[in-house]
């Protein structure tokens, strides 16, 4: 018994190592720029096939080839990723740097397959054969080195950002860059050298990690996400922390592995990581994020209503005639971006208008699907107010249990929802490899469903411009301008919150609802939670501060296909949407706000007047 | 944006194609003439149960097996397929010219006198890229070789691929798309073939030739696969080892891939496992990004588990866990891995010491060419997909597109030179043996049942070998198809 609990410590560790790795790296890069950096993986991967290219294809020594790639490649990466694409980020909100940083992600995905197609078998080379036995347990030289690795890497960290004057100085860049600039330090050369250190970590893990796992694009850039909960418990800013909670991970990992009964095993075991890091963000004390910064931000008009009445009349009726012109195919397609526009319109409410950003409304949408698809026959009224009302319900749950939480620490406790979500409710209600049949409520045929869905779209848009203008909106917007004057004003940031969820997360069930009948079938891994990251990237990239944001995402996603077929390479759209993705770093307003602005120009230019600004705390 | 989306890998994906592939059945007895027919083009005789010139598969008699199915001495046929054709076009794909009176120009949608379009509708793009590039490389590289030849009939075959990138909407919109302007559906896989369903089961005309992943897809009447999709697994395998090691079986372990279609794939293995008597005592679903198998093999060996079974894992997983077993020391009395013949599983495992004896059952012929000697449409197989996509390696989604396609390819040319989809339908339906000269698992095709075939293989040397215990040159088909799961 002894024996084999020591066993399963040591496996621990080695696996605690590997998160380790992984999250130190994220650690120092939010801890020297102020971004948590969803491309750390990505980059860590695209660092290993590269040093896969220079051993296996190129026949450079491996020592040599470790080298350039940890001291001149990724270095190099990481300082033209912070001029490129971060470098416009440093104060922007936190959907616009967890966008940039998404899309960064799928614009490296996107090259790493057109430059290594996942036709072809990799192996990463094979350093440091055989093993030793440790309380039983065989581990193998190489694991062992990697054990030293993390830990020489959380110790060097460690000492660098308190012993050394440039490590001080990456750290005092973020807490105020002007006075650190004052104090003489280049804040820029300073955060080049942080992301340059942050790519070169990333590369370190991808290449120690590559041939434990698979040189596998896909799983290595997200192999980081099961280090959030390690990179939490550190509060994003202690590496000794950090590793602490990356070895509590692996331990964790393996004791239930080795101790718990077979069935209770099966639903447990995917969602460690995550299980853990929901108690983490919920449990331990948010540190301070970063302070808040002063910036200037346009003001947008919100539509009246009558306009919005007739704009979105307009839009049924344009919506009907294209439909008319469009092949069959290509309605499917276009009928699938409004379904999907009105889950985006879930998120202008609450993270556009409320600064609540969620990275599961795939899964309400899911929840919605599976209302509609299970109740009264899978195609009544009773279903599809079922489908708003649970996930309401829910999302009013979940608002109540992350009211402490914000910004980043809230979007990962919604991820972690949404990653135990897959494995716990859609693989086990939906069935593995299951389908649930949705039907269609109303009108049945492909272009009246369309109609349908574009009048319910119409109505949502109008009703949350409505809000929008009304009380509710105006609480909306000051809580993401600042929760504390909010409280102190005596608003209820509680209610608020929670309303906004709820709300929020009705119309994301509705948009589900609509999806299943939209399809027909619907299974567990259309609201895989990947699923949620991409539809906050797409209405991002629409611009999500504004219902034209959401329409224009739509549009975005019906056109997509039709993009992606001219296109001389395959997972084009990956690189496109990554593409539009980082440059929202230049124009966080998305489509709509670049629109909103030329309208705004073309206003002004017989006028004197200037559009009006609003000086806001930025920050979350 | 929407379903088959896993988020992180390939996971399950390639164990669930596999299961999939496992259910295959050797169908039911067939037709008096045809069973002469096929006997004697396994003696080399003559024409095959299309009437094409070629070895068909090898059903021999109606007495031989266990069990309802009846092409229980396929062994012999496809052995014997293999061996009595010379090689080349004398495995029958030899194209055929026009007739002296014209094959009668745009006889059907997607028709010309020069041409025949089809379309393969895969996985190719998306979160998990190239998943079943195979799918449209091996129906392109079969396509190549038949218009080497010269064609069907005086038309070449040309292809359309359409990425559903592991989208629902985007299988729909393709199949939607396409289905007006070509003539048949070859070779597609795709994990969404449930939307394309919805789509294709208005088009009852459209021959579909290709594998299903989905009940949805399978059910549809113009769809015939060379493994017919199938929610059971063939019992074959299962008392094989229970014969061999009969108090293994009471302890066996197994790891699936956290992703659905894996385990759902595992549910239908298990159960048909459990009907013959075998007890699965540890399984763990364990999650797409894990790079740790140590706890696992700790727990199997603690737990007593004589005996690996996996099934619904892809490969380069079973190989890292192979790879672990070894390391820590553990050699339970069997290891059988229905995923692991591919071109990287013994590099990927460690080394041929580490999976010394473990042994495999697949649907497939011996794909990497181990049987080329033996079934020169292997040989075939490799050339033309080497020459095609040099860099790619092959695997398990191209040797059944190649099949499928070469399937359709007999259809064609049963259907005659006044090419309709109704003539290749008809043909299809009365396709009752087909093993593509021993590249698959012996298949009633019509009759759209899984096959109850499947080979043996174990590994001695570093290499896969066929199990010649007892004796079977070709496929097994020895036991039924259970569906009870």
């Amino acid at each position: 018994m002894h024996s084999l609990l020591l066993t399963y410590t040591v496996a621990g560790m080695v696996t605690g190592c590997l998160y380790a790795l992984t999250a130190a790296g994220l650690v120092v890069t939010y801890q020297t720029s102020g971004i948590f950096n969803f491309a750390h993986g990505a980059i860590g991967m695209f660092m290993a096939f590269t040093y896969w290219q220079l051993t296996e294809r190129w026949d450079v020594p491996w020592p040599l080839s470790m080298l350039l790639v940890l001291l001149v490649l990724a270095p190099l990466l990481g300082a033209f990723v912070e001029r490129a694409f971060v470098r416009p980020l440093y104060g922007a909100s936190l959907s616009v740097t967890l966008v940039v940083t998404l899309g960064l992600l799928l614009l490296l995905l996107g090259v790493a397959d057109a430059l290594w197609p996942n036709t072809v078998t990799r192996e990463m080379p094979s350093i440091f054969p055989g093993q030793v036995r440790i309380f039983g347990l065989a581990v193998t030289h190489y694991e062992i080195m990697v054990l030293i690795v993390s830990i020489a890497v959380a110790v060097g960290l460690r000492l660098l950002f308190t012993r050394t004057r440039i490590g001080i100085t990456m750290r005092a860049v973020v807490d105020d860059r002007d006075l650190t600039a004052r104090a003489g330090a280049s804040p820029i050369r300073t955060a080049q050298l942080s992301w340059a250190l942050g790519a070169s970590l990333a590369a370190l893990a991808g290449i120690l990690i590559a041939p434990l796992q698979h040189l596998d694009q896909l799983n290595l850039t997200l192999l980081v996400i099961d280090g959030y909960a390690a990179a939490m418990v550190g509060r994003l800013k202690s590496l000794p922390l950090t590793v602490a909670g990356a070895l509590l991970l692996g331990l964790v990992y393996n004791y239930s592995v080795g101790y718990l009964p077979n069935d209770v095993l099966s639903w447990w075991s995917p969602v460690i990581p995550m299980a853990l890091l929901f108690v983490v963000v919920l449990v331990l004390k948010p540190a301070q994020l970063q302070r808040a910064r002063v910036a200037v931000r346009r003001q947008r008009r919100t539509m009246a209503l009558v306009p919005s009445l007739l704009t979105g009349g307009l839009f049924v009726a344009a919506s009907w005639v294209i439909s008319g012109h469009l092949s069959p195919g290509n309605v499917i397609t276009f009928g699938q971006g409004l379904v999907l526009g009105i889950v985006m319109l879930s998120l202008v409410l609450m993270a556009g208008y409320g600064g609540q950003v969620s990275l599961a409304q795939m899964t309400f949408a899911g929840f919605g699907a599976f209302c509609m698809g299970k109740i009264a026959g899978g195609h009544s009224i009773v279903g599809l107010v079922a489908a708003m009302v649970l996930p309401a319900l829910v999302g009013g749950v979940l608002a109540a249990l992350v009211l402490r939480l914000r910004g980043l620490y809230l979007a990962l406790a919604t991820l972690a929802f949404a990653y135990a979500m897959e494995s716990l409710f859609f693989n086990h209600f939906l069935g593995y490899g299951g389908i649930l049949s949705v039907g269609r409520l109303g009108l049945t045929s492909q272009r009246g469903f369309l109609l349908e869905v574009a009048v319910i779209f119409a109505a949502l848009a109008v009703g949350v411009l409505a809000l929008r203008r009304g009380p509710f909106g105006r609480r909306l917007k000051a809580m993401n301008d600042s929760e504390a004057a909010c409280a102190s004003l005596g608003m209820s940031v509680t209610a608020t919150k929670v309303a906004a969820f709820v709300i929020g997360c009705g119309i994301a069930g509705l948009g589900g609802a609509l999806y299943g009948g939209w399809q027909g079938e619907v299974g567990p891994n259309d609201f895989a939670m990947l699923q949620s990251l991409i539809l906050l990237l797409i209405v991002t990239l629409g611009g999500i501060d504004t219902v034209t944001g959401a329409f224009a995402a739509a549009l975005f996603f019906a056109l997509r296909p039709i993009i992606e077929s001219h296109l001389p390479f395959s997972n084009g759209t990956f690189i496109l949407v990554g593409l539009g993705a980082v440059s929202v770093g230049q124009n966080p307003g998305g489509i709509a706000g670049q629109l909103g602005d030329a309208i705004d120009r073309v206003r002004s230019l017989g006028h004197e007047r200037r559009p009006a600004e609003e000086v806001r705390l930025a920050g979350h | 944006m929407s379903g088959g989306i896993s988020p992180r890998c390939r996971v399950a994906l390639v164990g669930m194609a596999l299961g999939s592939l496992l259910v295959v059945s050797c169908g039911l007895r067939a037709p008096n003439e045809e069973v002469k027919a096929a006997t004697a083009a396994a003696e080399g005789q003559g024409k095959n149960a299309l009437g094409s010139g070629a070895v068909a598969a090898g059903v021999t008699g109606s007495g031989d097996s266990a069990g309802p199915t009846s092409a229980g001495s396929a062994a012999g046929g496809a052995g014997a397929g293999g061996a009595a054709t010379p090689g080349g076009a004398s495995t029958g794909a030899a194209a055929t010219a026009a007739p002296s009176g014209g094959n009668g120009g745009a006889t059907d949608v997607g028709v010309t006198g020069d041409t025949i379009t089809v379309a393969n509708v895969s996985d190719l793009g998306g979160p998990v890229p190239g998943l079943f590039s195979g799918g449209p490389y091996g129906t392109q590289a079969y396509f190549n070789y038949i218009n080497s030849q010269g064609g069907v009939f005086g038309r070449k075959l040309k292809l359309v691929t359409a990425d559903d990138q592991l989208q629902c909407s985007s299988n729909e919109a393709a199949y939607s798309n396409l289905v007006g302007k070509v003539f048949a559906f070859v070779g597609s896989w795709s994990l969404d073939d449930n939307c394309g369903a919805q789509i294709m089961k208005n088009h009852p005309d459209v021959p579909m030739v290709q594998q299903a992943l989905t009940t949805d897809f399978q059910n549809l009447p113009n769809e015939y696969s060379v493994a017919p999709y199938g929610t059971g697994a063939p019992l074959g395998p299962f008392l094989y080892f229970k014969q061999k090691f009969p108090d293994d079986i009471t302890k066996v372990g197994t790891l699936v891939g956290n992703q659905p279609a894996a385990v759902a794939s595992w549910q239908h293995i298990k159960a048909a496992m459990q009907s013959v008597g075998y007890k699965v005592i540890y399984e763990d679903i364990f999650p797409a990004a894990q790079t740790n198998f140590t706890a696992d093999v700790v727990r199997m060996r603690s737990a007593g588990v004589q005996m690996v079974y996996l099934q619904a894992v892809n490969g380069p997983d079973a190989a890292f866990f192979a790879q672990e077993a070894a390391q820590q020391g553990w050699h339970p009395h069997v290891w059988i891995c229905g995923v692991c013949y591919y071109g990287a599983y013994l590099q990927q495992s460690g080394g041929a010491t580490s999976i010394e004896a473990h042994f495999a059952n697949t649907v497939n012929g011996m794909f990497l060419g181990e049987d080329a000697a033996t079934v020169p449409e292997i040989g075939l197989f490799k050339q033309w997909l080497h020459s095609a996509y040099p860099s790619f390696t092959p695997d398990q989604f191209a040797a059944n597109s190649w099949a499928n396609a070469a399937l359709f390819v007999e259809a064609l040319k049963a259907a005659g030179p006044k090419l309709t989809r109704a003539a290749v339908l008809a043909a299809l339906r009365r396709t009752h043996v087909w093993n593509d000269h021993g590249m698959v698992a012996p298949t009633d095709v019509a009759s759209k049942k899984p096959s109850n075939c499947y080979l043996l293989l174990q590994v001695h040397g570093g290499a896969w070998n066929k199990i010649d215990d007892p004796p079977a040159p070709g496929f097994r088909c020895d036991a039924p198809y259970f569906t009870g799961g």
